[in-house]
């Protein structure tokens, strides 16, 4: 599905057929559901705490260290660079606002002023907040392409989207944080949306990552590091995880299956390993991420 | 060299591993445990706590007011303790042992920060049978929020005035963040088996000692389930450390130094949705009297003293 919005205001149209299929997709009410395997959790940490095993070998142990965990993060595992933050660069200031323009439809607001409102929820977030205010005072010339940008992102998330069921128990901006060799590396992963109760027998969960520009070759890896740290988190593998560029309306979605999670192992290994080979060792290093974006501090 | 090393421990039992979690998790917290034991001795150890935290504060040097909680009408300073001071000061090194009311910067309501007083407002509707889920009840909530009294009572500076302060779509962004807060708890039990016995969002407890300096312990929970004993549950953010074994047991601290043992919880019980790591740890005399060390320690480091690193140990 490739749209483009052309109206400068939208509004979530609850029920609307294509907020249905988008929703359809990513639950796909009817389909079978694979069944959860109870050990499939376990046996993924273990082949982690061994691939980690090494890392924490060369690392000192004191409590300095400990508290500065190394925090693997989707983006990482994906070998993406660059940085985050509405302060930051354009990228990151877009992402930000597509994210919260998302939160706004999916919970059912008509947007009438895309980028106020979407800075007027970034206000209130605790890691935001001081960026949103930046941007409200940034030059004209590069508001004004935010503000094109916002309303390009809320055209279309508003004309793909609709709110979900209650009953679907949605979780928006929902952080996973999974703790390896006792807490010394750290997988940390969120989902901008996260929809289905915890899962008993058979997978329920689906996650979506939102960002604001189309579809790159970083995503795939970034949706199943988000699919390993919630089967790790939960104990059960989640149903599906999805990227959405508001920016072209893709709407990428992998089911998850056991090969996809058993790459996603390997990504973190390699990351791990890349890490130590670039000249970074074992000394602590944290990144932070926010959707996949990398910061590093 | 860190303090918490130096510290007793408490006992801890790993949260349960098998699916659904919640069910796991509300096996552990219904069945059957001893009461906490110590009714014959608990006055005499509440009275040893007492002395040991106001004694770690005794001896400290001038304080900030201006930095440290708020000045109570006969202007003496009050210092507020809780979960978060217990484990900023079980971080805290020897070498920092300076105040760290220094850096305190004043309180400022963000959706993180409201998102628990919303979340448990609209578990409560669920469980008043005025709301169906999480998402529904927590909508209300905020939409009620300037004319109703879910939020508690609307004053200055409140939850639901600054809510009502904020534009639509900001709302909508604070209506997120407790929806999510929400169903995370909603999700960690199976509440039909715990309704009956369980107060969502109790009112905080305190219990306050000392003369020049004030020190109130806040004993914060989310959910009190008064079956099996006593359990206090309260979900946490990011992932657990090995300070939280002694925060988790605050509560309880405080309810026997303000309310005597019969008040006290068999056990705490700590959720971190994030991590997906429970951990309920059986409240006695050694975790009380841990956690009490510690608020000392945490009330002499905030006044500017040398905490436990070398005098109070």
């Amino acid at each position: 599905m490739r749209r483009r919005a052309e109206a400068p205001t939208a509004a979530a149209r609850p029920g609307s057929p294509a907020g249905v299929d988008l929703l359809t997709r990513l639950r796909a009410p009817g389909r079978p559901r694979p069944a959860v395997d109870a050990g499939l959790a376990g046996g993924l940490r273990a082949w982690l705490e061994d691939a980690v095993a090494p890392w924490v070998q060369r690392a000192p142990h004191d409590r300095a260290l400990h508290d500065r965990a190394l925090h693997v993060t989707g983006a990482a595992a994906a070998n993406i660079t660059g940085s985050v933050g509405v302060d930051g660069d354009l990228d990151a200031a877009r992402d930000a606002v597509a994210r919260a323009l998302f939160c706004l439809v999916v919970l059912g607001y008509e947007v009438r002023h895309p980028l106020d409102d979407a800075l007027a929820v970034l206000s209130v977030d605790e890691q935001d907040a001081a960026g949103a205010d930046r941007l409200r005072h940034v030059r004209p010339a590069r508001r004004a392409i935010l503000r094109r940008d916002a309303a390009l992102f809320a055209g279309a998330i508003a004309e793909q989207w609709c709110p979900p069921p209650p009953a679907w128990l949605p979780r928006i901006g929902e952080q996973l944080r999974v703790p390896l060799a006792g807490g010394r590396v750290v997988l940390a992963a969120s989902a901008d949306l996260a929809l289905g109760g915890p899962a008993a027998k058979t997978a329920s969960v689906c996650m979506v990552q939102v960002r604001a520009a189309g579809p790159s070759q970083g995503d795939q890896r970034v949706r199943r590091f988000l699919a390993l740290a919630e089967t790790l988190r939960s104990g059960a593998p989640p149903l599906r995880v999805a990227t959405y560029c508001a920016a072209t309306g893709d709407l990428c979605c992998d089911d998850v299956t056991d090969d996809l999670l058993a790459l996603a192992v390997d990504d973190v290994a390699t990351a791990l390993g890349a890490r130590e080979s670039a000249g970074a060792g074992t000394s602590a290093c944290v990144f932070a991420a926010t959707s996949g974006a990398p910061r590093c501090a | 060299m860190r303090m918490t090393p130096s510290l007793p421990t408490v006992a801890l039992a790993p949260g349960p591993l098998t699916l659904p979690r919640a069910r796991a998790l509300t096996d552990a917290l219904v069945c059957a445990s001893p009461p906490y034991p110590a009714l014959d001795t608990a006055p005499r150890l509440a009275e040893r706590l007492a002395h040991l935290i106001a004694g770690a504060v005794a001896h400290t040097g001038p304080v900030s007011v201006a930095d440290q909680g708020h000045r109570s009408r006969d202007a003496t300073t009050c210092m507020r303790i809780g979960a978060y001071q217990l484990l900023s000061a079980g971080r805290t090194s020897s070498q920092h042992a300076g105040p760290v009311s220094g850096t305190t910067r004043p309180f400022r309501w963000t959706a993180r920060r409201a998102r628990r007083t919303i979340g448990l407002a609209g578990l409560r509707m669920i469980l008043e049978k005025q709301a169906g889920t999480p998402a529904e009840g927590v909508a209300a909530v905020v939409a009620s929020a300037g004319g109703a009294d879910a939020l508690g009572t609307r004053r200055p500076g409140s939850c639901a005035d600054w809510l009502d302060s904020l534009p639509p779509a900001a709302r909508v962004g604070v209506r997120a963040e407790a929806t999510t807060w929400a169903t995370q708890l909603w999700s960690a039990l199976e509440w039909g088996r715990v309704e009956t016995a369980a107060l969502v969002g109790p009112p905080d407890r305190w219990w306050v000692c000392g003369d020049r300096l004030r020190v109130a312990l806040r004993g914060r929970t989310d959910v009190r389930i008064s079956s099996a004993g006593g359990v206090h549950l309260s979900m946490l953010a990011s992932q657990p450390t090995a300070e939280s074994r002694l925060a988790l047991c605050l509560s309880a601290l405080v309810e026997l130094l303000a309310n005597g043992p019969g008040e006290v919880p068999a056990r705490v019980a700590g959720w971190w949705p994030e991590a997906g790591k429970a951990w309920i740890v059986p409240v006695d005399d050694a975790a009380l009297c841990a956690v009490a060390t510690l608020a000392g320690h945490a009330a002499a480091v905030r006044a500017g003293g040398p905490g436990l690193g070398t005098s109070a140990r």
